[in-house]
């Protein structure tokens, strides 16, 4: 498979991600909207992109969504110790070129790697990622997402019950993130050693999460 | 030509551009609670669609439009929908169709006054001819 046609699996994989528990948590109704049609939009977009051609109307929210999954992306490498070079060349990089196919720009923002447990790495990086999602989207057109508003707001809201432990929310995006990380690196072509170090790594993320 | 302004604007909220701003400091300053407080303030807020209001007009039904008519209003429209920047240059033949259109539909409201003084009072700008332009044009002639 090209990076194009592993990127348009990654954005299908997305596509399913608030069918998992995540998508049913109360009182996040317009945020879960707000995702699902970015991540339709995604696969849309990326459909178009795997077959060299220019990339079709979208919002702006899109380009947000996947300029902050690239520095997400470097957090995530760097959090979980795995190879540099490897990560940013068969992980990164793919996420880098979709985004750039969306919205032509320079990698600038840098998110804060989140050294500790597996679920405190998730969760932490998935606050920090949603934070500047926000940001981008205002930055990228607050005009056209205006509407989004209370999907804005709903996104600090979740952020700060992801911050808690024991919270339901915390627990239902733990779950979801596990099988979706499992999903969404399936589609890359680790090396061995890399590929074993992720397994290892998620097997780690679901005994912790038994535990609590 | 004339130049028209075809970006979606937000109305509804008096302060969108101060709130813009307050927003870019906000991100710049990294201060989530004061980004999430002004995100707040868009409640009221809507977006007022130019391109997809002009679309209608061209196409309203009070204007009775034959199919030839249809046909000819499609290319324009579809000029102003696959524009990517927020204005366009149209010539005066595709400007007066707007203003045509716009000045023969009723029903419209306060809500569509921006949008009316917009389309209505879309300046005249000169645009230089390039030489190839120029040369298709003697060859025309």
């Amino acid at each position: 498979m090209n990076h194009r046609d592993v990127m348009l699996r990654c954005a299908q994989v997305n596509a399913g991600y608030m069918r998992l528990p995540a998508g049913t948590v109360d009182g996040y109704q317009k945020l879960v909207a707000l995702y699902q049609r970015i991540a339709d939009q995604s696969v849309d977009c990326a459909q178009v992109w795997a077959a060299d051609l220019p990339c079709p109307d979208h919002e702006p929210a899109v380009d947000a969504f996947w300029w902050g999954v690239v520095s997400w992306a470097e957090a995530f490498g760097v959090s979980i110790s795995t190879d540099a070079g490897e990560w940013e060349a068969v992980f990164v990089r793919p996420h880098e070129q979709f985004a750039g196919y969306l919205r032509p720009r320079s990698r600038s923002e840098t998110l804060d790697p989140v050294v500790g447990s597996p679920a405190e790495t998730v969760m932490g990086l998935d606050v920090t990622w949603m934070a500047l999602v926000v940001k981008l989207t205002i930055q990228f057109g607050l005009t056209q997402n205006v509407k989004d508003y209370r999907a804005m707001v709903q996104a600090h809201k979740l952020g700060q019950e992801l911050r808690r432990p024991d919270n339901p929310a915390r627990r239902a995006y733990l779950q979801s993130d596990l099988v979706f990380f499992r999903q969404l690196f399936s589609n890359f072509s680790f090396s061995q050693g890399t590929a074993a170090n992720l397994d290892r790594w998620l097997q780690d993320l679901e005994e912790e999460m038994a535990s609590v | 030509m004339r130049q028209l302004d075809i970006g979606s604007y937000v109305m509804g909220i008096d302060n969108f551009e101060e709130i813009k701003a307050r927003l870019a400091k906000a991100i710049a300053d990294n201060d989530d609670a004061e980004i999430v407080n002004l995100v707040g303030e868009l409640k009221s807020a809507l977006v007022y669609d130019v391109r997809g209001s002009l679309v209608e007009v061209l196409f309203h039904p009070q204007l009775d439009l034959p199919a030839k008519a249809a046909l000819e209003r499609d290319d324009l429209a579809r000029k102003i929908l696959d524009h990517p920047e927020s204005t366009i240059l149209l010539e005066e033949a595709e400007y007066a169709l707007i203003t045509g259109s716009l000045n023969a539909v009723s029903g419209l409201g306060r809500n569509d006054v921006r949008f009316i003084r917009q389309v209505l009072d879309a300046p005249q700008v000169e645009v230089e001819v390039t030489s190839q332009r120029r040369r298709d044009t003697c060859a025309e002639g």
